[in-house]
């Protein structure tokens, strides 16, 4: 038996738009701890690996681990049946065939259950280790979001160099070449801080295809941390309060010279 | 060609071998593919049917054909455009052991390239273009065009010493490439690690088939696959009549070798009540210990043997001057494919996260008895 209850349904909603993008059949893990699911696209280039905690849901049960086979798409339509304000809670029995999932609105007295289909699939699982070293940057991710985007307009690639105090992306494409730079910065509120720290410094190409998909789940944080490093993929993560966080990871392209 | 029914063997009896795969998947990975395979499909697929000018095909001002150009030019850019490096090998001198079929073969071209030109005498073009099919002859002149395009195409390319699926296969074994594109079957016989067929049908998924697991299904060492494949079959020598590959498994499951099943079928076609017509017909000249050293040792260039692949870009001007002046292109045709070479440019270059990460496989733990597509179809319920 399991079943969880979120108080803000939407979050779950958000999570499910970040990830339909990138993969459409995924195994959610449900532990007695929390819930947690990892994916990778078809071309094992990029992975979507979630985390929630069990201690930002109202309420959480689960007696038994299990491994829920899903189709994004379709969960993604129920997901748009329940309204922004209601809670959401996930049910499913021992052994289960079906994932059940209500949507509770007591001011509009409205009460909404669907069933969805689960099934069977063989996933790849990765041991995906955290980086170390390596250059981190943070920043206000509706910032990092439109620039992806502006960037991906003129190129499908984006080279991403870092150095002490600075990182700078740039791309060349048909129309022409250039670049942004960003640098630390105060701020007067969180959102518009940008902190840097870089260990090592990195010079790696990404395809801008992925990293605009990631993009999408900056509606679920403020704030992005994108993390990179020479010896292992690039790392891009969006904090959930109270819940977990949203990570992407990313494999560079191999220069030419290789 | 190839081996006889191996394909529908693998279905049956080793169904977990075989994955239904995109050209996503292959992403930043290398292929070696039988190019000698692909120039027959290309130039069968390029042939137009025209009523009144019976089968037109595609050629140059000297009258070769080049159907196949086109299509070796269309599929390298396709790989690259999905991120993935091709490396054609070419076939060199036929193996001695396929002398025989080959000649076998020639006779076919002959008679169907007769049977063609009657067939449009009579008016009878659909039956016509049937037998066109059957006709269609690669020249050496054919071939080496293919390979002038691809070395200014800067593609890397290989002409193997002897079978080209057996190249393809050496250099999947030495970890050169992924694996090897063709349809022909005994490239898994020459110990490919993994095959991949169906690149010539859009419609349909790429089938990859992973030998180890064939192997699994058939619970057959590697020795007693390639016997069972010389009985199925094989290019290199005639084969038993009486034996399909269902009696080939069966027998190679319970007497592991050739010579064994051969000392059972004798015995049988001794008890047979008939003394004019055995059950079982075994060539004189049955060379399953020739084949069966052909498949273990094919006449390869392995590894350090062979130059370093590198893919560049085309050699635009003097790509255009071969093709447009030569080969009878259009320069629209040219310019199109150059362009898109420039656009591919950078996908091959994408790194996997498997070279990062340690992968294992997860299953749901579900209690789904419906298939994946059982569930899509839902809906259509039937009513009692």
């Amino acid at each position: 038996m399991f079943e969880a209850k979120l108080a803000e349904g939407i979050i779950f909603k958000k999570i499910v738009e970040a990830i339909k993008e990138l993969v459409s059949d995924v195994n959610i893990d449900i532990s007695p701890t929390g819930i947690s699911l990892q994916a990778m696209d078809n071309s094992h280039v990029a992975l979507v690996s979630l985390q929630l905690s069990m201690d930002g849901f109202e309420s959480f049960r689960s007696d038994k681990p299990m491994t829920l086979g899903i189709n994004i798409g379709n969960l993604f339509k129920i997901m748009k049946l329940g309204d922004n304000d209601d809670s959401m809670t996930l049910k499913a029995e021992e052994d289960p065939s079906h994932l059940t999932i209500i949507f509770e609105n007591e001011k509009k007295g409205r009460f909404a259950e669907f069933n969805i289909n689960l099934i069977n699939i063989d996933t790849e699982h990765l041991s995906v280790s955290d980086n170390e070293g390596g250059s981190q940057l943070s920043m206000a991710s509706g910032e990092f979001s439109k620039i992806m985007k502006e960037l991906y307009q003129i190129s499908e690639t984006v080279n991403i160099e870092t150095s002490q105090e600075l990182i700078q992306f740039s791309v060349e494409g048909d129309c022409g070449s250039g670049s942004v730079k960003i640098g630390p910065t105060e701020g007067e509120t969180r959102e518009e801080q940008v902190v840097i720290q870089s260990d090592e410094q990195v010079n790696l190409s990404f395809a801008l295809r992925y990293l605009t998909m990631f993009t999408k789940a900056s509606g679920l944080s403020s704030m992005v941390n994108v993390s990179l490093s020479t010896e292992a993929p690039l790392v891009v993560k969006y904090e959930i309060q109270n819940l977990g966080s949203l990570q992407y990871y990313l494999a560079p392209k191999i220069s030419d010279e290789e | 060609m190839g081996i006889h029914k191996l394909m529908s063997l693998i279905d049956e009896k080793a169904p977990d071998a075989v994955k239904e795969i995109t050209l996503d998947t292959l992403t930043g990975k290398k292929v070696a593919i039988d190019a000698s395979m692909c120039i027959y499909q290309f130039l069968i697929s390029t042939q137009t049917l025209k009523q009144g000018f019976g089968v037109t095909e595609l050629r140059d001002k000297d009258g070769n054909l080049t159907g196949h150009l086109v299509g070796i030019l269309n599929r390298t850019l396709s790989l690259l455009d999905h991120g993935i490096k091709p490396i054609w090998v070419f076939d060199g001198k036929a193996p001695q052991l396929k002398a025989g079929e080959l000649e076998e073969r020639k006779e076919k071209k002959k008679e169907a390239k007769e049977k063609m030109d009657q067939l449009m005498e009579e008016g009878k073009d659909d039956e016509a273009a049937k037998m066109a099919q059957r006709s269609i002859r690669v020249t050496p002149e054919m071939t080496e065009d293919a390979k002038k395009m691809l070395r200014l195409c800067n593609i890397p390319m290989v002409e193997a010493p002897s079978e080209a699926e057996a190249q393809c296969a050496q250099m999947v074994k030495d970890e050169l490439a992924f694996a090897t594109v063709t349809e022909d079957m005994d490239a898994l016989t020459f110990g490919t690690t993994v095959l991949l067929r169906g690149f010539g049908n859009r419609k349909d998924p790429i089938r990859q088939i992973t030998l180890s697991k064939v192997l699994e299904g058939f619970e057959m060492s590697m020795d007693e696959f390639i016997d069972l494949c010389i009985l199925c079959g094989c290019d290199y020598t005639s084969s038993i009549s009486g034996i399909g590959p269902v009696k080939a498994f069966k027998y190679i499951t319970q007497y592991k070798t050739i010579e064994e099943v051969l000392e059972v079928l004798e015995k049988e076609n001794t008890k047979s009540k008939s003394a004019t017509k055995k059950r079982y017909q075994i060539p004189e000249e049955f060379l399953y210990k020739e084949s069966r050293a052909f498949f273990n040792e094919p006449d390869v260039t392995k590894k350090e043997d062979l130059e370093e692949f590198k893919w560049g870009t085309p050699e635009e001007e003097a790509l255009t001057k071969f093709l447009t002046e030569e080969k009878g292109f259009s320069e629209v045709t040219v310019n199109n494919a150059l362009k898109k070479f420039k656009k591919t440019k950078g996908k091959a270059n994408q790194k996997r996260l498997d070279t990062f990460f340690k992968m294992g496989t997860k299953k749901s733990t579900s209690k789904v008895t419906k298939t994946k597509a059982a569930v899509k179809s839902k809906g259509k319920k039937s009513f009692k």
